[in-house]
């Protein structure tokens, strides 16, 4: 929990003190939140870093437009070809596997040609592409994730809630999804904060309309005179909101699958 | 499973279009990644798409790269290290955490809150705390009541230990959710059959719920331990590679070889043999996975 | 129910998708091509006024360079039917866009044509200057990059060769009073004896030293009884050690204070290019390494023994955390380029204003000369930064006269003291007992004096094709070296097998000729 505390305190230290490592701030001050939300409060940094530079709206509305509808595609489009092929078996033992090699590739090695395809199809520096470009880096966590919490259950439950004159989809709506609902937030969350976080994606990828947070960061961090430690704490603390935010949420549906009448057996 | 071939098609067709699709905007840059891995291209030559093939050079240089060798066994050290030691934090926590505690939602909400910093910020945080003079010397010279002047960051064990630490303290969050999550899911019947039959909590947790847990935690293992090997931004940050070579993990060297040194084809053949070394290991390790568990 | 075997249709499900991804990954491949990149133009015919009204070529008009590209850009503009909505894009580092806004009034409301700053971030400048030079899209006019890119970029195609517009518009190139400052209009503008670009900024390193220290009479009776000669500003690298030595008393005064992160090569060439009388080259005329010998160990030994009085996380500290050291009188020395003098004489920003002087000259060695012995110093013009024109830009003489414009003399102190700004002086009226006030307000006297003539020394750390492997591959050698797991003669031995398999690899034919013409100005 202490670079927790270390994170808050460098957030709330004055420019004269930053590099000072030292445990709590001689000077607590709020200018370096300040200084993000808008462009008037700047005139303690000029000497590091210019009043025009952007505030922290567009990437931080960005970030949340790229990340969470990413996010949210990636789940649909993962959800039930997990099941597929937890069930069913669709692409056997080799398609899972292979979605996850997805994974495996460090991203250097293909960003160039993204980027290439990107400008031939008009996707750059749009939010459709970032949210596209998220929903292809989190597949892969959705299907591994979720089909193996389908596969922690067995199969007879399915058999059992057909037999009860369910359809197969029925099933899997109204059976096995609530069964697995943790790690189905779970998952969520995952994909949400991998998708958060990405920096070389959106550096290469966007300019002046979808950039986002981590790219702003980067921006924000260097100044006339060094690292501007004040600031990208700041920024990194109003980071982490969305994302406590979604992680309290999701806090609810950690319970167990059992609470909405499960089948009994024997 | 004749009586599955229906709904089989079903679930295809409305799976089919969102993969394809994505599937379509991955395929692209790893054909083209292929294809450079046999030429020489850097940016500074040419057209990427007029570059010549040269055969496998690249894959039979890389090879006998020292600089690439070691950081591999370096990255594979960092992973097996980190991996290991936030499984078995998380599983603890995951275990705790099934009691009914005191204020359960936020000692939650804390205990994944490592996990919601972008990792750039972690890096600078604890770049901050690895200085001789940073949080981290003082509070263990507080603690142990000696001064002490550890040189995190100029010793190589230590450059080390300190990347280690830094990504245990960030991730381990994720091990004990999925974990825990897991557990969760688990159907409840074998569970209190066990307790019924007068199981304590511990020997239920080791002997019922871990084997049930199994795809769980080897899907956790996987996707952690994938990640962990990408690890970038907090190790460009905190040591930037160093001191030397100490810490030089292998996307911190794909990055240099690749963007600071241009050597894009040579990255692309590295890239493409790294997948490959990474696949071959996971599909062995993961085949029980793939195998399903009865119930 | 074991799934070990896939299924013959599972693997025809995963051929065929495999088969259609590659297909249309090559189709796409084969209709991805970007614009022809436009040829360069043909010599400018002699400047005439137009008689007729029809001009035949663009007029120069104006007596400073700023006049006459801002004259020129309007017509250009013109001439090239440059629609209204048009936005001339430039490439910045996010320090830097500040300079670039300062100047934006004056340049729309003169010549109507609009400007957009895609600011990126400082550190991530390559990666995406590397990007476009791949994708070729042209939505960059302007590149404000730095100058070890050039050497990549130029080759690479991405940069457009201007020297026959500067010709013709003259940027006030060379000479006093405010030209660039020799040599670095040789050293950043030029490549291959062709004009690239127009310096923004170089980075040479100055020594700043700690006058209240130095000016104590009792520290001066304690270093001359310790070391038998009077404390004074080094001139040698041994007094340099030695005094770094007196002062080092952590936590609270370190001796002295260099970079040894990524940047920490720059001092290493200092003490290399300074071994031997005129001066050592990095490497010989067929460009192998010339490391691996007396003068590569001796400025290794010196490099690593400085070590020893500086910041205990020096092998990582960044240019902020070390100006911060400064800026709280915690080092009695350091060497730093000019901007940190920006930073020393800010009262905003440190309590050592006024207390640091920096001598017209760095440490150096006594050499064997012809003539007997002499005292040989070198310092070096490391970074810097210079605005360039894309190879790929629609309207590249237009971009061309914002560079000159954006770089002239009148304009480039408006840069210079921009808030956030990197930019140091590199022009004759940007230094020297005549600089611009608004400099001198910034910078503060004691380095505008002394930069004549540290510069006339200054080595510059040339702009081979990869550059930055070079020293990149130099800067892991001398850390391994610092922390014991390499001897000095491993380490340079290292790096010299390491910078002729660099070479071999680029191209020796290639490395040689860039390093033939760049020879000239190496000290």
């Amino acid at each position: 929990m202490m670079p927790v505390f270390w994170l808050v305190s460098m957030s709330i230290k004055d420019p004269t003190t930053w590099y000072e490592p030292s445990l709590l701030p001689a000077k607590p001050t709020l200018d370096n939140y300040l200084w993000l939300i808008s462009r008037e409060y700047r005139a303690r940094f000029s000497a590091h870093i210019a009043a025009g530079v952007e505030t922290m709206w567009t990437p931080f509305i960005n970030s949340l437009i790229n990340a969470g509808l990413g996010t949210i595609l990636s789940v649909l489009a993962g959800l039930s070809a997990a099941y597929a092929m937890s069930r069913y078996k669709t692409g056997g033992t080799f398609l899972p596997f292979f979605i996850l090699t997805l994974r495996m590739l460090p991203p250097i090695t293909v960003i160039i040609p993204i980027t290439v395809l990107f400008s031939f199809l008009g996707l750059y520096d749009t939010n459709l592409g970032m949210i596209l470009l998220y929903a292809l880096f989190g597949l892969p966590f959705v299907v591994l994730l979720m089909k193996s919490f389908f596969d922690e259950i067995p199969v007879e439950i399915d058999e059992a809630a057909m037999m009860d004159g369910y359809s197969p989809l029925g099933a899997f709506y109204k059976i096995i999804t609530p069964m697995v609902k943790p790690g189905l937030v779970v998952t969520l969350l995952f994909v949400f904060i991998i998708n958060w976080s990405d920096f070389i994606g959106a550096l290469l990828l966007t300019q002046f309309n979808a950039y986002t947070i981590p790219v702003y960061l980067a921006k924000i961090s260097r100044g006339a005179f060094g690292t501007l430690y004040g600031l990208l704490s700041a920024l990194g603390v109003i980071a982490t909101v969305p994302l406590i935010i979604v992680g309290y949420l999701i806090q609810r549906h950690l319970v167990r699958g059992l609470t909405f009448g499960a089948i009994k057996r024997g | 499973m004749k009586w599955l071939k229906n709904p089989k098609w079903v679930a295809l067709l409305f799976i089919m279009p969102l993969e394809v699709l994505l599937n379509l905007i991955g395929m692209f840059p790893f054909v083209v990644a292929i294809y450079l891995s046999f030429t020489n291209w850097t940016p500074v030559t040419g057209n990427w798409w007029e570059a010549s093939i040269v055969g496998p050079q690249n894959y039979i240089k890389m090879l006998f790269d020292a600089n690439f060798i070691r950081s591999i066994f370096l990255t594979a050290g960092i992973v097996g290290f980190c991996v290991t030691i936030e499984f078995l934090l998380g599983l603890l926590l995951a275990f705790l955490f099934l009691e009914d505690l005191l204020g359960k939602k936020i000692l939650t909400s804390l205990a994944i809150l490592p996990m919601m910093f972008i990792p750039a910020v972690t890096g600078y945080v604890f770049y901050v705390a690895f200085q001789s003079s940073g949080p981290l010397n003082v509070t263990l010279s507080l603690v142990l009541g000696t001064d002490i002047q550890l040189r995190w960051l100029r010793d190589p064990m230590l450059s080390f230990l300190g990347i280690v630490i830094t990504d245990v303290w960030q991730w381990t969050p994720f091990m004990f959710l999925v974990l825990f999550s897991g557990l969760l899911a688990l159907p409840p019947d074998p569970i209190n059959a066990a307790r019924i039959l007068g199981g304590s909590g511990w020997q239920t947790f080791r002997d019922v719920q871990l084997p049930m847990l199994k795809p769980v935690i080897i899907v956790a293992l996987l996707l952690r331990a994938i990640e962990a090997f990408k690890m970038f931004d907090i190790v460009y940050i905190i040591t930037m590679g160093g001191p030397g070579y100490a810490t030089q993990t292998l996307s911190l060297y794909l990055y240099e070889e690749g963007f600071k040194y241009l050597k894009m084809a040579y990255v692309a053949a590295e890239g493409l043999a790294i997948m490959l070394l990474v696949a071959i290991i996971c599909w062995y390790a993961a085949k029980p996975l793939l195998r399903r568990t009865a119930a | 129910m074991t799934t070990e075997k896939v299924s013959r249709r599972n693997w025809l499900e995963i051929a065929g998708g495999t088969i259609v991804g590659l297909a249309v990954g090559a189709g796409a491949a084969t209709l991805i091509k970007p614009p022809a990149v436009t040829p360069t133009p043909t010599p400018c015919p002699t400047p005439t006024p137009c008689p007729t009204g029809v001009p035949e070529g663009i007029p120069v008009v104006g007596d400073t360079a700023t006049e006459r590209a801002l004259n020129a850009a309007k017509e250009v503009a013109k001439r090239d039917n440059v629609p209204s909505g048009f936005e001339l894009t430039v490439l910045v580092g996010s320090a830097m866009a500040q300079s670039h806004e300062d100047s934006r009034a004056l340049w729309e409301s003169r010549t109507g044509v609009k400007l957009k700053f895609a600011s990126v971030p400082s550190e991530e400048l390559y990666d995406k200057a590397v990007s476009e030079s791949v994708t070729k899209t042209g939505m960059y006019d302007v590149l404000h990059i730095e100058p070890y890119m050039v050497g990549e970029f130029a080759p690479g195609k991405l940069l457009r060769d201007v020297t026959d517009w500067a010709r013709k518009y003259d940027p006030r190139l060379h000479g006093p009073p405010d030209g660039y400052v020799y040599p670095y209009d040789w050293q950043i503008c030029y490549f291959r004896n062709r004009v690239y670009g127009l310096a923004t900024d170089a980075d040479t390193a100055f020594i700043m030293c700690r006058k209240d220290l130095f000016d104590d009479p009792k520290e001066q009776e304690n270093f001359e009884s310790q070391y038998g000669y009077p404390l004074k500003y080094p001139t040698l690298w041994t007094e340099y050690r030695d005094i770094a030595e007196f002062f080092h008393r952590p936590p609270d005064l370190y001796g002295t204070l260099e970079s040894r992160d990524y940047w920490g090569y720059w001092s290493w060439f200092m003490r290399h290019a300074a071994t031997k009388w005129p001066v050592v080259y990095p490497w010989d005329d067929d460009v192998n390494a010339n490391v691996n010998n007396e003068t590569g160990y001796l400025a290794t030994e010196q490099y690593v023994e400085a070590t020893k009085f500086m910041h205990p996380d020096v092998i990582k500290l960044g240019y902020g955390e070390e100006l911060d050291i400064m800026g709280k009188g915690k080092a009695a020395m350091a060497i730093f380029p000019a901007s940190a003098a920006k930073f020393t004489n800010n009262p905003e920003l440190s309590q050592v204003v006024g207390k640091i002087d920096v001598p017209p000259w760095v440490p150096g060695n006594m050499v064997d000369t012809p003539d007997g012995k002499k005292l040989l110093w070198k310092s070096i013009q490391g970074g810097g930064f210079i605005v360039t024109v894309s190879n790929y830009s629609k309207y590249p003489e237009l971009a061309y006269l914002y560079i000159q414009f954006y770089a002239s003399p009148e304009n480039i102190v408006t840069d210079s003291v921009a808030a956030g700004s990197w930019l140091d002086p590199c022009r004759y009226n940007q230094m020297g007992p005549d600089a611009d006030p608004r400099q001198v307000k910034a910078s503060g006297r004691p380095v505008l004096l002394a930069s004549p003539y540290v510069i006339q020394h200054a080595v510059p750390l040339t702009p081979l094709v990869a550059s930055h492997e070079y020293f990149a591959r130099l800067q892991k050698n001398l850390q391994d070296c610092i922390i014991g797991v390499l001897s000095v003669q491993d380490a340079m031995a290292k790096t010299e097998k390491e910078w002729n398999e660099i070479t071999d690899r680029v191209g020796r034919e290639e490395q040689k000729k860039t390093w033939l013409a760049y020879k000239p100005w190496y000290g």
